[in-house]
C-alpha cells in the first residue's frame, strides 16, 4: 500500500499518481468538520463537555494567521465565527485518532446560536430610536421635540434608513456633502452593501439601431418597439441546473506539519491559490509548503477555489495538534458543497420579420451563486457572451445578475457555463419555428451570420466555420425534415382532433418528437480576469534524443495526442516523448489547471515547438539539450475591448449541431431515446478514435444528467467530424451545448407543450402533461364564460336596442297624438 | 460482532458491526482498491467479487457475508485472467482513472466467466449496471471483447472453442 513519507525539498510541487484517501501516514488523525445547524444566525459558543485523550476540537481563534481568506469575491473565513451565512458553514474541526469516533463525537457537540442575524439586531436598534421620535410629536414642548427628531433625523440620514435596501447608493442627498459627510455615506453604503444586498454581480447589454436616439425626437424608441413592429414574437422562461454526477473522490486533504515545513497532500487544481492561502492562513512562509498534488477529476468552481479553504482547515488541525491529519469529505458532503449547481434562470423574448430574420432579442439572465462565488463575473460574462449564440439579431438587450443567497456556493464547471444559455436559447427558437412556421433549420441559417453572408453586427465576434455543411450533415444522417414534418403534423392531428383533454389518447398512437440544436465551443477566453497571464509550454530535445514536454497536468488521453503529436513531427518513437508536470516553486501556474490547460492552444504551441525544433537540428552543429519555450500572448487589447465588453472573446471556436429524436412510452410516460446524431467542425483531428470516444462519453454524461438519479441510455449514437487544416480546436464540452436543447425540444414535440426546465424528475413529464391539460381547461373554460357573457350582453343590448326603439316609437306617437290634436 | 469469511485466498475473521458496510470494512483492513464513490452501488468503484460474482461493497452489510470468500482487486491482480483483461483494454485504447477501475474490471471478469464468446446483448447487460464514469460504454464493450480474445489465445482456444 502506498506509504507516504516527508520529503525536506520545499522547492518542488510534485504530482502524485494516487489518490489522497488511499494514503496513510503513521500517527494520523482524522479529521470532520463541525458545521452550522442553522442557515441565519450568529454562533455564540462551539464545545464539547467531555472530549476523550488525544481528540481536539479547533475553531477561528486556533488559526495561527489570518482566518479571513482573501478571495476575487471577498473575504471568505476558513472557520465562521459569529455570523453565519448558510446552513453547513464550517465552524470548526474535530480530530482524534478513530475516525468512527470522530463522526460520533461530532454529532455531541453543542453549538450555542442566536438565530436573530446582525440585520435583525440593526433593525432592532433602528426601531429603538425610532420609537422616542413618535413619542415625543405627541409633547408640548415643540423645541424639546424638534431637537430630538432633528437628533433621529440625523440618525436615520447616517444610517440611511429612507433608502431603498436593494439600491447599492441609498437616497439621494439633496444637499451638498462635506468631505466628512462624503466618507461618512461611502462607509454606510459599505456596510449596506455587506449587509442587505443579494445583488453581487450584474452586466448589461444594449445594442441595436434601437437605442440609437432619434434625430427628430431625440429619443431612442427601445427595443419594445421592435418587437410591436416583429411579425412573430416569442417569450419565455427558462431553468437550468444540470449537474454531471461525479463519483469521483470526495474532496480532502492529508496535511503534515513538523514544526518547519508543511506537506500538503491534496487534489488541488490551482497549486499557487493553495499555496497563497496556506501561508496566509498559517502565517508560515509560502517556501515552507511543500505541495504534493494527488490525482484530480473534478473541475467545477468550488473544488478549484474551495480546495484552498480545506485544506488549510486541516493545516490548522496538524499546525495545533502535532499530527498528521486527514480529511476526507463525506458523499453527502462533497455533494450538498461541492458539486451542487443551483439554478440558472433566463428570460428571453425575441422577435422576427416574416422573412425569418431575429430583429429583436431581449434576454434576463438570473444567476443564485449562493454564499460566495470567486468566479462569479467570469460566469455570467460567459452566459451574457453565449445567450445569442451563433446568430445575429438586429436590436439586444441583456441583463444578467447574480444574487448572493443564505445556500452554500453555487458549484459551475467553467468550461460548461455556456451550455445554460444555449439551452434557453436554442428552446427560444425552437418555439419561433412553431410560431411562424419556419422550419428549424431555415430559421437557423437565416440567422447565423457566416450562413446568411450577412456582416455580423453583435457585439461578439465569433467566427463558426461551414456551418451549412455540419447542418447539411446532421439532417442527411437523421433524415430530420421528414420526421420534424411528420411528428410536427402528428401533434397538430392530435390536438385538432381535441384529443388534449384526455389522457387516454396517448395509448392510440407513438408520441414521438425530434429537435434540433447548433451551438459553439469557445476555447481561450480572453475577458477573463483570471486569464491575464500568458500559457506556455516548454520542449526539450535531450541529449539522448528523447523529447520532455514541460507543460501543466493534462489527462492521459491529452497527454497520448500531444506524444503522438510530437513524435510525428519530429519523427521519434512516441516512448522517447515524455511529460513533465513538475514546477519550481517560481514557475509554478497562477491559474487553475482547467483554466491554464487550454488544450487548443497548448496543442497550438507544441506544435509550433516541435517545428522549431526540427528547424534547428537540421543543422548538424547544434549542440544538445536543445529547449524551445513558446508563449501564447493573449494580448486582450487587440482582440477584445474589456471596457466596452466587445470584440472577438474566443482564441478559437468549434461548432457543432445536434439532433435527438425520441419516443414516449404512453404508459409509463417516459421517453426512449431512438437517435441522437451529431455533427462536428473542430478544425484538424488529432486523433479520430480518441475525439470519437470524448464525444461518445460527453454523450453518456450529459444523458445521465438530465433526469436526476436516472440514467438515460442511447444506443443509437452518429458521430461524424468535419475536417480541415485549421489548427485544432477544442471539442470536449460541445455535446454539453447542443444536447440538453436538443433532447428538450424533441420532448416539446412530443408533448405539444414546452419543457422549460433541466433537469427533469422521473414524474416531469406526466406532470407537464397534466398541468398542460388542467390548463388548457380553464383557459377553454374561460374562453366559453367570455363567449356566454359576450352573447349575455348581446341580447342585452339587443332588449335595450328594442326598448330604445319602443320608447321612442311611443314618443313619436305621443308627438303625433299632440299634433293631430 | 466476529464475522469469518475468507478474504483474498485467506481465511480470516473481521471484527466489525454488522450493520458496517462491507467498503467501509475492507478499506479499514487497507484494501484501497476499494474506492467510496456513490455509495448507493451504481457506480461501480467499490466492487469486489463476492463468492465469484462482481457486486457493489458499499451496499452489502458485513454481517451478511458470513463464511463468504471475498476477492479484491489486490488479489485478484496476480490472477493470470487479469492480465488478459488489462491487455484487452489497452488494445481498446481504454485508459483506466484509477477510482473506478474495480467496476470496469470485474464485469470484464464476470462476462469472461460466464460467456465464451458474449453477443452484444449479454455485453451491454453487463456493462449497464453500473456508472461508467470515465469511458464510454462501446469502448467498454470493445475492451471486453479483446479480453476475450487475449484469454482465448492464452488458454490455446479458437474463437469456435475447439482447441
Amino acid at each position: 500500500m502506498p506509504k507516504s513519507k516527508t520529503k525536506t525539498n520545499a522547492t518542488k510541487v510534485a504530482v502524485q499518481g494516487e489518490f489522497y484517501s488511499d494514503l496513510v501516514m503513521d500517527d494520523m488523525l482524522y479529521a470532520a468538520i463541525v458545521r452550522s445547524p442553522i442557515k441565519k444566525g450568529i454562533i455564540k459558543s462551539i464545545s464539547h463537555n467531555d472530549l476523550p485523550d488525544g481528540y481536539f476540537l479547533y475553531t477561528a481563534r486556533d488559526v495561527p494567521g489570518s482566518n479571513l481568506v482573501e478571495t476575487n469575491f471577498g473575504k471568505i473565513p476558513v472557520f465562521s465565527e459569529g455570523n453565519v451565512s448558510y446552513k453547513g458553514e464550517p465552524l470548526g474541526i474535530l480530530v482524534g485518532p478513530d475516525e468512527n469516533k470522530v463522526n460520533e463525537l461530532l454529532s455531541e457537540i453543542e453549538i450555542i446560536y442566536d438565530s436573530n442575524t446582525i440585520e435583525t439586531y440593526l433593525k432592532t436598534f433602528i426601531d429603538d430610536y425610532k420609537r422616542p421620535a413618535l413619542n415625543l410629536t405627541t409633547t408640548e414642548n415643540s423645541e424639546q421635540a424638534h431637537s430630538s427628531s432633528s437628533e433621529i433625523d440625523e440618525i436615520t440620514k447616517a444610517l440611511n434608513l429612507d433608502a431603498d435596501p436593494f439600491s447599492p447608493f441609498g437616497i439621494v442627498q439633496e444637499h451638498e456633502k462635506t468631505e466628512k459627510e462624503k466618507k461618512e455615506t461611502k462607509e454606510n453604503e459599505a456596510i449596506q452593501r455587506e449587509l442587505f444586498l443579494s445583488e453581487v454581480a450584474k452586466r448589461t447589454i444594449q445594442n441595436g439601431p434601437c437605442f440609437e436616439k432619434d434625430n427628430s425626437t431625440g429619443v431612442a424608441p427601445g427595443i419594445d418597439s421592435i418587437f410591436k413592429e416583429s411579425a412573430f414574437v416569442s417569450e419565455g422562461s427558462w431553468t437550468y441546473s444540470l449537474k454531471t454526477p461525479i463519483y469521483s473522490e470526495p474532496n480532502g486533504a492529508i496535511c503534515s506539519f513538523n514544526g518547519d515545513y508543511l506537506t500538503v497532500y491534496t487534489p488541488t487544481q490551482w497549486l499557487s491559490d493553495l499555496r497563497r492561502v496556506l501561508s496566509s492562513v498559517l502565517n508560515i512562509d509560502s517556501e515552507k509548503i511543500i505541495v504534493k498534488k494527488t490525482k484530480s477529476n473534478n473541475r467545477s468552481t468550488n473544488n478549484i477555489w474551495y480546495n484552498s479553504i480545506l485544506a488549510s482547515q486541516v493545516a490548522v488541525a496538524s499546525y495545533r495538534s502535532n499530527h498528521n491529519v486527514k480529511l476526507v469529505y463525506t458523499r453527502n458532503e462533497q455533494q450538498e458543497f461541492m458539486d451542487t449547481m443551483l439554478p440558472i434562470t433566463i428570460v428571453h423574448k425575441s422577435g422576427i420579420n416574416k422573412d425569418g430574420l431575429l430583429l429583436a432579442m431581449q434576454i434576463d439572465i438570473d444567476v443564485e451563486i449562493g454564499s460566495s462565488n470567486s468566479f462569479i463575473q467570469e460566469i455570467l460574462d460567459r452566459l451574457v457572451i453565449a445567450s445569442i449564440g451563433c446568430y445575429n439579431p438586429k436590436n439586444i438587450f441583456i441583463t444578467a445578475t447574480a444574487y448572493r443567497s443564505s445556500k452554500p456556493s453555487s458549484s459551475i464547471d467553467l468550461q460548461l457555463i455556456d451550455s445554460a444559455s444555449f439551452f434557453a436559447l436554442e428552446n427560444q427558437i425552437n418555439n419561433l419555428c412553431i410560431q411562424s412556421g419556419f422550419t428549424p433549420i431555415e430559421l437557423r441559417e437565416k440567422n447565423i451570420a457566416q450562413c446568411s453572408h450577412i456582416k455580423q453586427k453583435t457585439p461578439f465576434l465569433i467566427s463558426i466555420e461551414q456551418p451549412t455543411e455540419i447542418f447539411d450533415a446532421v439532417l442527411k444522417q437523421s433524415d430530420f425534415n421528414r420526421k420534424y414534418a411528420s411528428y410536427h403534423l402528428d401533434s397538430v392531428l392530435r390536438y385538432s382532433r381535441n384529443e388534449k383533454t384526455t389522457l387516454g389518447s396517448l395509448y392510440e398512437a407513438p408520441l414521438r418528437g425530434i429537435g434540433l440544436s447548433c451551438g459553439y465551443e469557445g476555447s481561450g477566453y480572453f475577458g477573463s480576469g483570471i486569464y491575464s497571464n500568458d500559457q506556455a509550454i516548454e520542449v526539450t530535445l535531450e541529449v539522448d534524443k528523447t523529447i520532455t514536454i514541460h507543460c501543466p497536468p493534462a489527462s492521459a488521453s491529452i497527454k497520448s495526442i500531444w506524444q503522438q503529436l510530437a513524435s510525428s513531427i519530429l519523427k521519434i518513437p512516441i516512448a522517447s516523448v515524455r511529460i513533465n508536470s513538475e514546477f519550481h516553486i517560481n514557475e509554478e501556474p497562477l491559474l487553475p489547471e482547467s483554466i491554464y490547460s487550454n488544450i487548443s492552444i497548448m496543442t497550438m504551441l507544441l506544435k509550433k515547438s516541435c517545428e522549431t525544433i526540427l528547424r534547428k537540428t537540421s543543422d548538424s552543429k547544434i549542440k544538445l539539450p536543445l529547449t524551445i519555450k513558446k508563449k501564447f500572448s493573449s494580448n486582450q487589447k487587440q482582440y477584445w475591448d474589456k471596457q466596452n465588453f466587445c470584440g472577438r472573446p474566443f482564441h478559437s471556436t468549434s461548432f457543432a449541431s445536434a439532433i435527438v429524436e425520441i419516443e414516449l412510452d404512453p404508459c409509463t410516460y417516459r421517453e426512449h431515446i431512438r437517435g441522437i446524431w451529431i455533427s462536428i467542425n473542430g478544425g484538424q483531428i488529432l486523433s479520430v478514435s480518441a475525439a470519437e470516444n470524448t464525444i461518445k462519453l460527453c454523450i453518456q454524461k450529459v444523458l445521465a444528467s438530465l433526469v436526476e438519479d436516472e440514467n438515460l441510455i442511447c444506443s443509437n449514437i452518429h458521430i461524424s467530424f468535419r475536417q480541415s487544416k485549421d489548427n485544432p480546436t477544442q471539442i470536449g464540452e460541445l455535446v454539453y451545448q447542443v444536447l440538453p436543447s436538443a433532447y428538450t425540444e424533441a420532448l416539446s414535440q412530443a408533448l405539444c407543450c414546452s419543457t422549460d426546465k433541466l433537469p427533469l424528475k422521473c414524474n416531469s413529464l406526466y406532470e407537464r402533461l397534466r398541468y398542460k391539460i388542467k390548463h388548457d381547461e380553464a383557459l377553454e373554460k374561460a374562453a366559453l364564460v367570455k363567449n356566454e357573457n359576450k352573447t349575455v350582453d348581446k341580447s342585452l343590448e339587443k332588449s335595450i336596442d328594442k326598448e330604445d326603439r319602443d320608447s321612442s316609437l311611443q314618443s313619436k306617437t305621443e308627438k303625433e297624438e299632440e299634433v293631430s290634436k | 460482532m466476529k464475522i469469518s469469511v475468507t478474504l483474498n485466498d485467506k481465511k480470516i475473521i473481521l471484527e466489525a458491526e454488522p450493520s458496517e458496510k462491507l467498503m467501509t470494512v475492507l478499506r479499514r483492513e487497507k484494501l484501497y482498491s476499494v474506492k467510496c464513490g456513490c455509495g448507493k452501488g451504481f457506480c461501480g468503484s467499490c466492487t469486489v467479487l463476492l463468492d465469484n460474482r462482481a457486486v457493489p461493497s458499499c451496499i452489502i452489510p458485513i454481517g451478511m457475508i458470513r463464511n463468504c470468500s471475498i476477492i479484491t482487486l489486490e488479489y485478484f491482480q496476480t490472477q493470470p485472467i487479469y492480465s488478459d483483461i488489462i491487455k484487452g483494454f489497452s488494445q481498446a485504447g481504454i485508459q483506466l482513472c484509477g477510482y473506478c477501475n474495480a467496476g470496469k474490471i470485474f464485469t470484464a471478469y464476470e462476462v469472461l466467466s460466464n460467456y465464451y464468446r458474449p453477443d452484444r446483448k449479454q455485453l451491454y447487460d453487463s456493462i449497464n449496471k453500473f456508472d461508467t464514469c470515465c469511458i464510454d460504454r462501446d469502448t467498454l464493450a470493445n475492451g471486453i471483447l479483446y479480453a476475450v480474445a487475449a484469454k482465448h489465445s492464452r488458454e490455446g482456444k479458437h474463437i469456435n472453442g475447439k482447441k
